[in-house]
């Protein structure tokens, strides 16, 4: 049948075109070279997908992505972006350890965090000693006016013992010039008992430090240590479980020392416990 | 009373040493000067108290002993005081 046609239409150079490929012709209603010609080229390089994704696109896609803030303002770990000015993207690099985001004339800034009232400045627990000697030394400092000393518990070997206390002073414990107003009441008592103490080695506490069993709790507030030679000022409450007492007291170290820092001890026995230096903030 | 020497012997017994310190920075054993030292301080005060204790008892003695011999009741006595 070819060579038929091929005969027919004196064409031998169709030869080489099957009668299947001649009949991919049929339907073609214009020219096939312009019809290829005004198909869009395919890039051998983009895929459906890919040309999918412009699915939406409603505007220059570049004007679009001009508009948007680069990756790389954000340069280091922790870095965050906040607005410099209105439609200004800016870097705030990340703050130190234990800092706080703060506002400073109206941006963000890193700031160290404000402590708050109480600053614990150390909490120690002790165990069957003689005296808790250096352990409290260098609590006080000029940083702090005033600091509060929470006894959270002690107990000596004897409990009818005394808890006392003593100041230290570059490096030295001060044992004179003490004197001691104290005011104590049990549960069973119709009246308070006084108790002063005139130029004395130590500061009496608590006439009742406490056994393992029932053992003592106080604060104390320490003013006019830490910052410069002074008279340094005393006062605080006690309680024990075993005589269910309150005791209160007001002292007075009357030499004028930069006191650094306290001991605990027992008059007669040792003693254990865990107590804890906070300063207070003035402002 | 107890004498001094008693008392020392007493509070040694109770205490074979003494230590200082605190968890966290550990503890240490007094010398043989510091611990006699500690002994002898807390040996005074325990015979100090005990003399206050002593006297405490001897007032109250003293005064149960007048009460009876004005054959009074100390609610009493309270009453003449007041």
């Amino acid at each position: 049948m070819t060579k038929a046609r091929d005969l027919a239409n004196g064409a031998t150079a169709l030869s080489a075109v099957s009668a299947t490929e001649l009949a991919y012709l049929d339907g073609v209603t214009s020219a096939v070279q312009t019809q290829i010609d005004g198909k869009q080229a395919v890039n051998a390089a983009v895929s459906t997908t890919e040309l999918g994704y412009l699915d939406g696109v409603t505007s220059a896609i570049q004007t679009q992505l001009d508009a948007k803030t680069a990756k790389s303002t954000l340069t280091t770990t922790g870095d965050i972006y906040y607005a410099s000015a209105a439609n200004t993207p800016a870097r705030l690099g990340i703050g130190s350890t234990n800092q706080v985001l703060k506002v400073t004339g109206g941006v963000p800034v890193w700031a160290t965090a404000s402590s708050g009232a109480l600053t614990l400045i150390q909490r120690s627990s002790f165990s069957n000693v003689a005296g808790t000697t250096t352990t409290f030394d260098g609590v006080f400092t000029s940083t702090y006016k005033t600091y509060f000393v929470n006894i959270e518990t002690v107990y000596g070997g004897t409990g009818a013992d005394d808890l006392q206390l003593q100041l230290i002073y570059s490096g030295t414990t001060q044992a004179a010039n003490y004197y001691t107003a104290n005011f104590y009441a049990n549960y069973s008592a119709s009246a308070m008992s006084f108790m002063g103490e005139n130029n004395t080695s130590q500061i009496p506490l608590t006439s009742h430090v406490g056994d393992s069993a029932d053992g003592t709790a106080g604060q104390l507030y320490f003013n006019l240590v830490g910052n410069s030679s002074q008279r340094a000022l005393i006062n605080g409450n006690f309680m024990n479980s075993n005589a269910i007492s309150q005791q209160t007291m007001a002292a007075v170290a009357y030499q004028a020392r930069t006191y650094t820092g306290f001991l605990l001890k027992s008059a007669s026995s040792n003693i254990t416990g865990t107590v804890a230096v906070y300063g207070l903030a003035t402002s | 009373m107890t004498t001094k020497q008693k008392m020392i012997e007493i509070i040694k017994a109770e205490n074979p040493t003494l230590q200082i310190g605190d968890d966290d920075s550990g503890y240490t054993q007094l010398s043989a000067a510091e611990y006699e030292a500690t002994i002898v301080q807390w040996a005074e005060a325990r015979l100090a108290k005990e003399a206050v204790a002593i006297e405490a008892e001897t007032r109250a003695t003293a005064k149960a002993a007048l009460l009876t011999q004005l054959g009074i009741t100390a609610e009493q006595a309270k009453l003449l005081l007041s």
